[in-house]
């Protein structure tokens, strides 16, 4: 068992450890609400008993299968699914001793980035109970930043492990594409998406994700772990050129003061470390947006299709043929969000519309892939604001969910391009005028996670990710 | 950006997409919808101007085929297919039931 479970490992195996911990979920899930449901009961008997994990605690999003538990995917029309299978990444960290203790909110199928998209709950940000926890993974950060659960599981199909990780204050992972068994992770857009990790430290990050990478058997887009070669610091960070605010033809959005302030000081400090700083050119970075919906929508509309209420989940019982039961059950089942996804999802991909915006979609995304492999081989590492606001209010007054997803500019690009990066809470000393987390993320090539690691745990040395009162109380 | 006046997808065209993807969609929903999907569609449009000749590439950083053999293997839950079963909202034995098709 190394150091940086200890505390959490006696959380399952001492009675009073045990009612201590409970407390402190009950109170915290008050104010909170990550949790779409929580029984460490039913997750106890499935893991193992010894391993690197052992009797650790974790959260699990709940578009990813556990058996026994539901699998609502923060969705109407599978609120009352229970899983009959368990995802392959979960089953490996349950191998190697940790215990599922509960499911965490999402935004529905994950499409969205604030949690508001769930049908079932509204979850709070750790750190104020105004702000949106982020999302989609956001009852995952959540659980994770208010001290409920060492770390938790998400899913990141344009960001949604990275951005509300950085909305909490700590470290969420999504990995290379195809590191991690997608197998038990319901599908919302299969080419960009991956299982990813929230922790509240590096090392935990880096511990769970050699627990559950490898190839599958089951997931044919898994593949057999091979690090990239080792690389030793000090490491060239390249620095993308954004593109001037209101430029003409630029969609590119301009960084929220805060955040521009946090990238600064973040800059500033990784000189200090002994990191070297270069500018880099990303081009097409203002199209980047446009490619990752039209590819993920597409690809969820065929995903969502087996969404119809015959074999599982919620039925139109007034239905008289079998058209209008699986018109009704979508109809009723469905969010508006998941709903305009798939609209828009079908609408490119119908005869005559495909040259105009899937097919272009695609030419952008290799276009972006190669000018990662150019950028790369003149830098260890990028940097880039994982998110270019801090956590916004609760309600869409400050955000609209249109704004929402063109602010998905800084994550979506490692989606596209099949890379690994990693959100890490930013150098905020003397505090920001908001008083809120920042995150910034670092990429990395394929395969490259440890220097992720390396680099992440260099800065959390100095800069250790902030610790929110709500946590205070933890184990 | 987005002004309000032009739709690239007329109400028609919503409808025929509703239908081919199994949803209805109707009154305020249609409305708010129709706006948004115009909203996301007008900036979809500045990829118009492209200019890229790379051939389109799918999947991750790896392209290789992967195979397997086409073997029957046993399913690795307890209870098999009756697991499966359970979820399912209508059920006679072990068949699912629909309204009738004809």
């Amino acid at each position: 068992m190394k150091k940086h479970w200890q505390d959490w490992a006696q959380t399952l195996s001492s009675p009073e450890a045990e009612a201590r911990w409970l407390e402190h979920v009950r109170r915290s899930e008050e104010k909170v609400g990550a949790f779409l449901q929580f029984d460490p009961e039913l997750g106890r008997p499935q893991s193992g008993s010894a391993g690197p994990l052992a009797g650790v605690p974790f959260a699990v999003k709940d578009n990813i299968a556990v058996r026994d538990f539901r699998l609502t995917c923060g969705s109407r029309l599978l609120e009352d699914l229970i899983s009959p299978y368990t995802a392959t990444a979960v089953e490996k960290l349950q191998r190697a001793g940790a215990v599922v203790v509960g499911k965490t909110n999402l935004d529905e199928f994950g499409m969205g980035s604030s949690c508001e998209n769930s049908a079932l709950k509204v979850t709070s940000n750790p750190w104020d109970e105004t702000l949106v926890p982020g999302g989609s993974s956001g009852g995952s950060a959540a659980a994770v930043a208010a001290g409920m659960v060492p770390f938790a599981l998400g899913s990141d199909t344009g960001g949604s492990v990275r951005q509300p990780a950085a909305f909490c204050g700590i470290y969420g992972l999504k990995p290379t594409y195809g590191a991690v068994s997608r197998y038990g992770l319901v599908a919302y857009a299969s080419s960009l998406e991956t299982i990813g990790v929230i922790a509240g430290t590096v090392a935990r990050t880096r511990e769970v994700f050699s627990c559950m990478c490898g190839k599958d058997p089951q997931d044919h887009t898994s593949l057999d772990y091979r690090p990239a070669p080792a690389k030793k610091g000090p490491f060239t960070v390249g620095i993308p050129r954004l593109a001037p605010a209101g430029k003409e033809g630029s969609e590119q959005i301009s960084l929220h003061p805060d955040v521009a302030a946090a990238l600064d000081k973040t800059r500033i400090a990784l000189q200090e470390l002994g990191f070297c700083l270069r500018e880099i050119e990303l081009p097409n970075l203002d199209l980047v947006v446009s490619s990752y919906y039209v590819i993920a929508m597409a690809e969820a509309s065929a995903n969502l299709a087996r969404f119809d209420g015959v074999r599982y989940g919620r039925r139109a019982l007034d239905a008289e043929s079998p058209e209008e039961l699986m018109r009704l059950s979508r109809s009723r089942g469905l969010g508006e969000e998941v709903k305009l996804r798939i609209l828009l999802g079908t609408y490119v991909l119908r005869s005559g519309f495909q040259d105009r915006y899937y097919l272009r979609a695609q030419k952008i995304r290799s276009a972006l892939r190669m000018s990662f492999h150019k950028a790369f081989a003149e830098a260890d590492l990028i940097l880039l604001p994982t998110y270019p606001y801090p956590p916004f209010k609760k309600g869409g007054q400050t955000l609209d969910p249109f704004a929402q997803k063109l602010a998905d500019l800084y994550t979506c690009t490692a989606n596209l391009a099949g890379l690994p990066a990693l959100s890490f809470p930013a150098c905020l000393e003397n505090g920001m005028p908001t008083g809120m987390p920042v995150g910034m993320q670092f990429m990395a090539p394929a395969f490259a996670e440890e220097r992720l690691f390396a680099a992440c745990s260099l800065f959390e040395k100095h800069f250790p990710a902030p610790s929110c009162p709500l946590a205070a109380g933890e184990v | 950006m987005f002004n309000g006046l032009h739709f690239l997808m007329d109400r028609n065209e919503l409808t025929v997409t509703a239908r081919l993807a199994l949803l209805d969609v109707s009154g305020d929903e249609m409305e708010r919808l129709e706006v948004e999907v115009g909203r996301m569609l007008d900036y979809f449009s500045q990829m118009k101007d492209l200019e890229i000749e790379e051939p389109s590439a799918a999947g991750g950083p790896v392209a290789e085929n992967q195979l397997r053999e086409d073997l029957v293997r046993p399913t690795h839950e307890k209870k098999g297919a009756d697991t499966l079963l359970e979820n399912a909202p209508e059920r006679e034995d072990r068949f699912i039931s629909i309204p009738n098709v004809l």
